[in-house]
């Protein structure tokens, strides 16, 4: 038995209870499935053998690797399985049996993805979490809601489409269908790195991201934040490490967001653009390729799934109580909300890379790497983005919601239960971030999970010096200072109602205007192409009436009398011939 | 009544009186009532100023101290071998972040209904 159980890929458990719960009226057995799922998948991928086959099949003559563990695949899934535990904390109080369901199964696939060594499979689950998922955007139910999840669901569908169509060409081209490094080139290797840009918010194929993640439930956007973009981080770590373009990509991803964000007005949405830039972060390391850098990805993944699970689980509890998370109808909330402020805080100084929080840690793997293969801008790129990042995700979101102005609101404090998931997501950011006082504490523990643990540059890497602290706080000090003096001359921009443009106004606008126009050309143009084409038929109709009726033409005269006769005859020579002519 | 800690249009929303404390929590109180008095401004910028003058200042002392031959501050490049290289870049990056600010919400920001029929949403009822 216990061998059976280890060829299930755990991902299949939440996907199962995903299953079960969309069946289950009762609200606490949910809770249970949605609660004990995750800790069932924990244990299975624990106690999993490590860089074997464990579930293999063969379709159509594919061999399909369905279960495999390797250290990329492990630390991946662990953080997505502790964020599913963490979720589901966070969701008790949400009594949605579609939703228990749908993240349920979204969580599972994307965990399944993780773990699946071929093409086919992965493009299984690939499609399954854009299909699950974007329920959860769906079921906040406004129309806003709907369009984005049509936007989003129609993205990431092609996404998986041209994953496919990428896969099948590298598999007639190679005869090899497993997921392993691959190197630009091909048009097949093209299509599959264009449906993991994707995902994974390329620029100008990013705008999925903070479209629809803001628009979705409160306790939907939390586990949106978590699965989809980190699934597309471990596929292009699997498979394009190294690739150098990804190093200019990534350091774009890492600038551009923070335009957007310092003038956006929905905090959700300002959190939507930093996990943008956060993924820049990720993909300049995976650009870099070296174990260490490699590393830093796989750490940056880890640290960034509890740290922005936890920011938007404080803004969704801001929305919870209060209805809204725009910045101007925000401020003063701490006053009613103080451990929702607490843990908001903690989250902010995690993702801005304070020395004692997780990104700290995280972020000094790949920012080492970077500089340490020689790429000068790209590091001056993702330098700025870090003051960047704490200008909209330390600052902004604190400071707009909890402190600034008085909004007069008065709201309760979150839930219990909501507490306590941002209480456990609060604690991993300290925790993780804190120096190695003893071995396998603090940093220590996650340099141990990570995929090259080995790697010398990375046992030997300390990122507690003196040196190290000391360029951080300036970095983060002065940037707090010009906060501050921007803020007493009157400098900083007042947060204004309105939504921001982004190049999606190219098919949300241009795109549908277009087909809108097609729309109304065909409507007055189709009756008369219809009526012209009406008339042709009935002319053509009149005229072999007029030569084959009974009246026509060829029915008149002398001929036509005779016309049984004619046919006999006919019939009968045909006969004849096929009868000698063999 | 103006804050002299905020500029006007951060202070002046029209309300002209101290916030009511009437609800806050006594833990909002003791971990954050100091942020809504009339001089956290003041001592926040004098604060971060000093730390900021000391962050700076601390950097050639300690690699003065680290004597002759040894460099306190490990550079992979010549440019971020600048004295307190990380400040500036901090101080300047934030503040081009913030002061583009102005100019992109000028030409990027449009009215919440400008894609018909989906004004961007509070997306939740209440549960105050």
């Amino acid at each position: 038995m216990s061998g059976l159980i280890d060829t299930i890929n755990p991902g299949l458990v939440l996907i199962l209870a995903g299953l079960l719960a969309g069946l289950t009226p009762i609200q606490r057995v949910r809770q249970g499935l949605t609660l004990g799922a995750p800790v069932v998948a924990l244990i299975m991928l624990l106690t999993a053998t490590r860089d074997t086959d464990l579930a293999t099949m063969s379709m159509l003559g594919f061999d399909m690797v369905l279960y495999r563990v390797d250290s990329l695949s492990f630390i991946f899934a662990l953080a997505f399985l502790i964020a599913a535990f963490i979720n589901a904390v966070y969701a008790l109080h949400n009594d949605s049996q579609l939703e228990d369901s749908m993240a349920l199964s979204y969580m599972g696939a994307a965990v399944a993805a993780c773990f699946c060594r071929d093409f086919i499979s992965l493009f299984v689950f690939w499609e399954l979490t854009a299909i699950t998922s974007v329920f959860l955007i769906f079921l906040s139910g406004t129309r806003a809601a709907y369009k984005a999840a049509m936007r989003y669901l129609a993205l990431h569908v092609f996404s998986g489409v041209l994953l496919l169509f990428g896969a099948m060409q590298i598999y007639f081209d190679t005869g090899d269908m497993s997921v392993r490094h691959l190197e630009l080139g091909d048009p097949g290797v093209l299509l599959v790195f264009i449906a993991f840009g994707i995902k994974a918010g390329f620029p100008f194929l990013h705008t999925w991201l903070a479209d629809a993640y803001p628009k979705a439930t409160v306790t939907g956007t939390v586990v949106l934040s978590a699965f989809t973009t980190k699934l597309a981080i471990y596929a292009l770590a699997r498979t394009f490490a190294g690739e150098t373009s990804l190093v200019w990509i990534g350091a774009i991803m890492t600038v551009y967001p923070v335009f957007f964000a310092v003038v956006e007005n929905d905090l959700r949405k300002v959190l939507s653009f930093s996990l943008n830039n956060q993924l820049g972060f990720m993909v300049c390391a995976i650009g870099v390729g070296t174990p260490l850098a490699l590393n830093g990805a796989a750490a940056h993944a880890f640290c960034h799934i509890m740290y922005k699970s936890l920011l938007f689980m404080s803004m969704g509890a801001v929305l919870y109580r209060t209805g809204t998370t725009k910045a101007t109808e925000l401020g003063g909330l701490y006053r009613t909300m103080p451990w929702t402020t607490v843990f908001c805080l903690i989250g902010a100084a995690s993702i801005s890379a304070f020395p004692l929080f997780s990104g700290f840690v995280s972020k000094s793997l790949s920012m080492s790497a970077l500089a340490g293969a020689g790429f000068l801008i790209p590091w001056l790129m993702l330098l700025f983005a870090s003051a960047g990042v704490l200008e909209h995700s330390g600052i902004k979101i604190p400071y707009f919601a909890f402190f600034g102005h008085d909004s007069g609101k008065r709201p309760k404090e979150a839930p219990f239960n909501m507490l306590l998931a941002m209480g456990a997501a609060a604690f991993i950011c300290v925790g993780v971030g804190l120096p190695a006082f003893l071995n396998g504490f603090g940093f220590d523990w996650l340099y141990s999970i990570l995929p090259y643990a080995e790697d010398p540059k990375t046992v030997s890497y300390e990122p507690y010096t003196a040196d190290h602290i000391l360029t951080q706080m300036q970095l983060l000090m002065l940037a707090v200072f010009a906060f501050v003096v921007l803020q007493r001359i009157g400098a900083y921009p007042p947060e204004k109602r309105g939504i921001i443009l982004d190049t999606d106004i190219v098919f949300r606008k241009l795109g549908y205007g277009l087909a809108r126009w097609t729309g109304s050309v065909w409507n007055k143009a189709g009756p008369a192409i219809g009526s012209a084409f009406g008339g042709v038929s009935a002319r053509a109709f009149s005229r072999l009436e007029a030569a084959f009726s009974p009246r026509g033409t060829l029915a008149r005269g002398g001929f036509s009398n005779s016309m049984a006769i004619w046919t006999a005859v006919l019939l009968a020579l045909a006969l004849l011939v096929a009868f000698f002519i063999r | 009544m103006s804050d002299p800690a905020k500029p006007p249009h951060l202070s002046d929303h029209g309300e002209h009186a101290l916030p009511d404390d009437s609800h806050t929590t006594p833990v909002a109180k003791l971990l954050f009532g100091w942020t809504s008095k009339p001089w956290t401004g003041r001592v926040v910028f004098i604060v971060l100023a000093i730390v900021s003058v000391g962050l700076i200042f601390l950097e050639p002392l300690l690699e003065a101290a680290s004597g002759e031959g040894h460099h306190f501050r490990h550079t992979y490049f010549d440019i971020d071998g600048i004295t307190a290289f990380h400040a500036w870049w901090g101080f300047g990056s934030f503040a081009l972040v913030v002061l583009a600010g102005w100019p992109l919400g000028r030409l990027m920001r449009r009215e919440e209904d400008y894609y018909e029929d989906e004004e961007e949403p509070a997306g939740e009822e209440p549960h105050p």
